[in-house]
């Protein structure tokens, strides 16, 4: 009881500092400022990190001269003052090595400038290229993809310097708003004066510095001016447009792993030690990071009115979210350190990975396909399948963990790894409990939506594989084919068909009617993944063979 | 179970044994794997082709259900322990009859509704080939319609399909029957249209133009499907027809700027252009190839780029290794010795002295009892956006030939309707390629008498999922 009081009395604090930390400093109205984009009205700030993300593939930008970094919706509203300015600086990522060639650009920079890019013939023949392509309908390979966000790169740019991309002001009678180039004479004119005193609090940062007295003035001013902007042209205001703008700055998925390392590391320290340190403390600790990890969640589910479950980020989020639980409830019941820790690995892993890679797990907020507009059915799908992953994963991390005992000293370990094979197939129990349902569950919204229960889908069809893969190791261990050894690394095997289930039909084969999930990029990531788990087996078989002779 | 004979004995244990069921499911893992690499690759056509129906399938299935049973039956009697085990291995079993019936009794296709039209016609993913006879180009009768399946069968040069025609011969006419054969199958071929001279008197023509002023410049082709059928097409502020007989019927729509282009002979065309809201035409005349035209509307001028009297369209094809969203399925056919292409869901007509045939590729069609017409078709999009949010038709059952409204319902997204045992879902919709504009609503139907037997069998399976993962296992290994 006290150590749950402790929890939450942390947790409240935390979230007290975080809330302060990133409240309201002057000069950041203009990230309050209301558009229209992809679908919904988000505030600027999203808006304008999206749009570096795209652009310059990071949320804040690093000139090459200075070292700091500065938040994006400064730099996007500064492409509407000097466009001219802006094609001379390298502001775009490109990372095709054969784009880079043809287009003659140093194969070891990052960023390039506009002039270097968009002026000239080559830029117009790989356009011509990719609509050739696009006139045949045919599949774009990476390549293509590459130069699809090229074209985008510029269209963006060449829009969004016209005034014409973001779009501020509601029409009556229409769905679309206007953009700041269309706006009537008497908004036209405070969005000049907006404009004016961003110029001014750029000008005064640059010379003055953040903190100077100038540049809170200044700052001041451009906030009052954004202020007016806003209240002329719309009378409504959304408490979802602050709640977005607190849900960029917190960052809150980084603090979950954050949390989730220091527990781990402690209970690692525990365990390692045998020392005498209360578990609660790591109790505590995974408890504010679950909580994060849910407060997090339930943002979003708020900001999008929907599940978050309908991307690649957002799952691999919720999958890390399940691993941790699973591996709470089976600490819970076992005591045997190792579950939590395999857990909080797990948790640790794939959230660095969904923060660290914004270019392919998308962790923009973005409208559903008509045919996912069915919160009740995707819940209940989407969510027990990818839940069933987490298992999956967690009796991974599991089998890693035993498998490390191995290489250490299977002698010494016995009782642990002999813990921590049970606790494998236990994951893997829990997860073929959701996985079997789920894929069934999927049947019936599918025969309810689409007329059919089982279409031999891409994606149905690699559930299925990842369940008949489980259900081979599970019949295998219960007529003993799989001793202690088999089962760690059969956790850690067919995972394999799980990786390619979540991320490889959506990803490498790109095909069926589950395109909305679809995406590119870091095949070769996912590759030395595993790769480096193959060799780690290897490595683990030839040791154990080793010990067993010299016994 | 226990047998005396020692063979029958020793198969039965294997039957029953891991051994068995191990490497049956591991086959089936790995087909169904090929199989997404195929569809990944080529299409799902294709992979349902070559992996989930073929003969490899089956035998796996059998297996599946072969060992699923024999193991239940080993353990008889059975004891509360077992139940759980059974219960799934029932469900399984369940699950996969369920998708036979569904597959062999059920019927699962596409209806396409334009808008404020009715039909009443289930296409479906079986292909037929259908031929066509006439003696006057009007009344055509019915005289082979097969079910085919050319991507299985290995058509060739040398191991054509061979039809012998002779329809309309006299009985002890000596004279040889038609030769038909079909020598090629393309399943992605990619098809581009070709205007050619025709020999059938009832053809319709064929006219080439550009339409131009210091500003634009557009080239478009009218193309009639026979004589008596208008084609037109509207280009910004005008309208253009091509074989409307304007001087017997009067004008089409006076309330526009209006162009009628009528064939004359080989060479000559005729041409009125009217202005909108007059009764005469503003100028008239002949034209022919390279002929130009000068208008009063915007300094637009007509340019004859080519003209054929009698006109038909012709493919050519180019066999691509791999499909995409624009390939399509095309066979070629020699009739009396003259090559011609035939692409799925697409026509071709040949001549001999006497008679006319039609032959058709097609998806087959299914009449359903009654008709489905489409009230209203709507479309949502995010706010700002072209993407579709949500779209739903309006749709009426009506008689098939009294045109009695019967009931009138919505079907959207995630909401079908159900009517006379059969289920319309809402699928997607037809744009036209211009506006954008929706033009058709486009149905998934389905009549499944496998359902009951799935959902029975999802019940069980599940049911015995989960029980299985609260017994606790008495085994050493299994806690």
């Amino acid at each position: 009881m006290k150590s749950v009081l402790n929890f939450v009395f942390l947790f409240l604090v935390f979230m007290t500092t975080l809330n302060s930390t990133v409240h309201a400093a002057t000069g950041d109205r203009l990230k309050y400022l209301p558009v229209q984009d992809g679908g919904r009205v988000k505030p600027f700030d999203s808006f304008a990190r999206e749009t570096l993300e795209l652009l310059y593939g990071r949320s804040t930008f690093k000139r090459p001269t200075g070292n700091q970094s500065e938040p994006a919706y400064l730099i996007v509203m500064s492409f509407l003052l000097s466009p001219e300015s802006w094609v001379e600086v390298p502001l775009f990522e490109v990372n095709n090595l054969e784009i880079k060639k043809y287009l003659g650009l140093n194969a070891e920079e990052k960023h390039f400038k506009g002039n270097d890019l968009f002026k000239g013939e080559k830029f117009a023949n790989l356009i011509q290229q990719l609509n050739d392509r696009r006139e045949a309908k045919e599949k774009l390979n990476p390549y293509f993809q590459a130069v699809q966000r090229l074209e985008n790169q510029f269209y963006t740019f060449r829009e969004l310097t016209a005034g014409r991309y973001i779009k501020v002001m509601p029409v009556e009678g229409s769905d679309s708003w206007l953009g700041v180039s269309a706006l009537p004479s008497a908004q036209q004119s405070l969005f000049v004066a907006l404009s004016q005193n961003l110029a001014r609090y750029l000008g005064e940062m640059g010379q003055s510095g953040a903190k100077s007295e100038a540049t809170l003035k200044a700052g001041k001013e451009l906030d009052s001016s954004v202020d007016q902007f806003i209240s002329s042209v719309q009378t409504v205001t959304s408490n979802k447009i602050s709640a977005e703008v607190f849900y960029n700055d917190a960052h809150l998925f980084r603090w979950v792993y954050i949390f989730y390392l220091l527990a781990a590391l402690i209970l690692l320290y525990i365990w390692i030690r045998n020392s005498s340190l209360n578990m609660n403390i790591v109790w505590v600790i995974t408890w504010i990071g679950f909580l994060l990890h849910m407060t997090g969640f339930a943002f979003r589910v708020y900001l999008a009115e929907r599940p978050p479950v309908t991307n690649m980020y957002e799952t691999v989020v919720w999958v890390s979210w399940g691993a941790v639980l699973f591996s709470m409830i089976l600490e819970k019941i076992y005591k045997y350190k190792s579950i939590l820790l395999a857990g909080l690995l797990v948790g640790v892993f794939s959230m660095v990975v969904a923060d660290m890679a914004p270019a392919i797990l998308d962790p923009s907020i973005q409208p559903l396909e008509a045919v996912l507009r069915s919160n009740y059915w995707l819940i209940i799908h989407v969510m027990t399948i990818t839940i069933s992953y987490a298992a999956f994963f967690l009796a991974f991390g599991l089998g890693d963990l035993g498998l490390v005992y191995y290489v250490i000293d299977a002698q010494k370990y016995r009782e642990q790894i002999k813990n921590i094979s049970t606790a494998v197939y236990r994951a893997m129990q829990i997860g073929v409990a959701f996985l079997a349902p789920g894929i069934i569950l999927g049947g019936v919204w599918a025969d309810y939506s689409w007329g059919r229960f089982w279409g031999w889908d891409p994606k149905e069809t690699w559930a299925l594989i990842v369940l008949l893969g489980y259900i081979i190791v599970l019949h295998a261990r219960l007529v003993n084919w799989l001793q202690n050894f088999g089962m760690l690394v059969a956790g850690v095997i067919t995972f394999n068909l799980v990786i390619m289930a979540w991320y490889g039909v959506n990803f490498v084969l790109g095909a069926g009617l589950h395109s909305y999930g679809f995406g590119a990029g870091g095949i070769e990531y996912v590759l030395i993944f595993t790769l480096a788990h193959v060799l780690f087996l290897a490595y683990a078989a030839v040791v154990r063979k080793t010990q067993e002779k010299t016994i | 179970m226990q047998f005396k004979n020692k063979t029958i004995q020793k198969f039965w244990r294997f039957s029953t044994s891991f051994q068995m069921g191990i490497p049956i499911i591991a086959s089936l893992m790995i087909l169904i794997i090929w199989g997404t690499i195929v569809e990944s690759q080529y299409d799902a056509k294709t992979a349902g082709k070559l992996v989930y129906q073929s003969w490899m399938m089956y035998t796996v299935m059998g297996l599946l259900i072969y060992n699923l049973t024999i193991v239940m039956v080993d353990r008889l009697p059975w004891k509360p322990n077992h139940y759980p085990f059974i219960l799934v291995h029932i469900g399984i079993i369940a699950l996969i009859y369920g998708g036979w019936v569904t597959q062999h009794y059920g019927l699962d296709g596409t209806l396409s509704v334009p808008i404020q039209k009715s039909n009443g016609m289930v296409m479906v993913q079986q292909t037929d080939f259908t031929i066509y006879a006439t003696f006057n180009g009007e009344k055509y009768s019915k005289i082979y319609d097969q079910e085919v399946d050319f991507f299985k069968q290995n058509i060739s040069e040398n191991k054509p399909v061979q039809f012998n025609l002779d329809y309309g011969a006299d009985p002890g006419s000596t004279s040889p029957p038609q030769d038909l054969k079909i020598i090629k199958y393309v399943p992605y071929a990619r098809a581009t249209q070709k205007i050619v001279k025709s020999q059938d008197p009832v053809a319709g023509s064929s006219v080439k133009f550009q339409l131009s002023n210091s500003n634009v410049q557009q080239i478009e082709t009218l193309t009639q499907q026979n004589k008596n059928k208008t084609t037109e097409t509207t280009l910004g502020l005008l309208t253009i027809y091509l074989g409307y007989n304007q001087k017997k019927l009067g004008r089409k729509n006076p309330h526009v700027n209006e162009v009628y282009l009528n064939a004359i002979d080989q060479q000559n065309l005729d041409y009125s252009l009217f202005n909108k809201n007059e009764t005469a035409p503003y100028k008239k005349g002949q034209a022919k190839i390279g002929s130009v035209v000068p208008t009063v509307w915007m300094g637009l001028e007509i340019r004859i780029m080519d003209y054929v009297q009698l006109a038909k369209q012709d493919w050519q094809v180019v066999e691509l290794g791999r499909p995409t969203a624009a390939t399509t399925e095309a066979i070629q056919i020699v009739f009396n010795g003259k090559p011609e292409w035939l692409l799925l869901n697409d026509t071709v007509k040949v001549f001999t002295d006497k008679v006319a045939y039609i032959m058709a590729y097609h998806n087959r069609q299914i009449p359903l009892d009654f008709k489905l017409y489409l009230d209203q078709f709507e479309v949502s999009n995010y706010q700002g956006t072209r993407k579709a949010k949500e779209y739903a038709s309006r749709v009426t059952v009506k008689s098939k030939d009294s045109d009695q409204a019967v009931t009138t319902q919505p079907i959207s997204m995630n909401e079908p309707m159900k009517y006379a045992g059969y289920t319309f879902y809402q699928a997607s919709f037809e744009k036209d390629e211009k506006t954008g504009l929706p033009v058709a609503s486009i149905f998934s139907v389905n009549r499944d008498p496998g359902r009951w037997i799935k959902y029975l069998g999802s019940i069980i399976f599940s049911l015995g999922i989960i029980w299985l993962f609260y017994q606790r296992r008495k085994r050493r290994t299994a806690i």
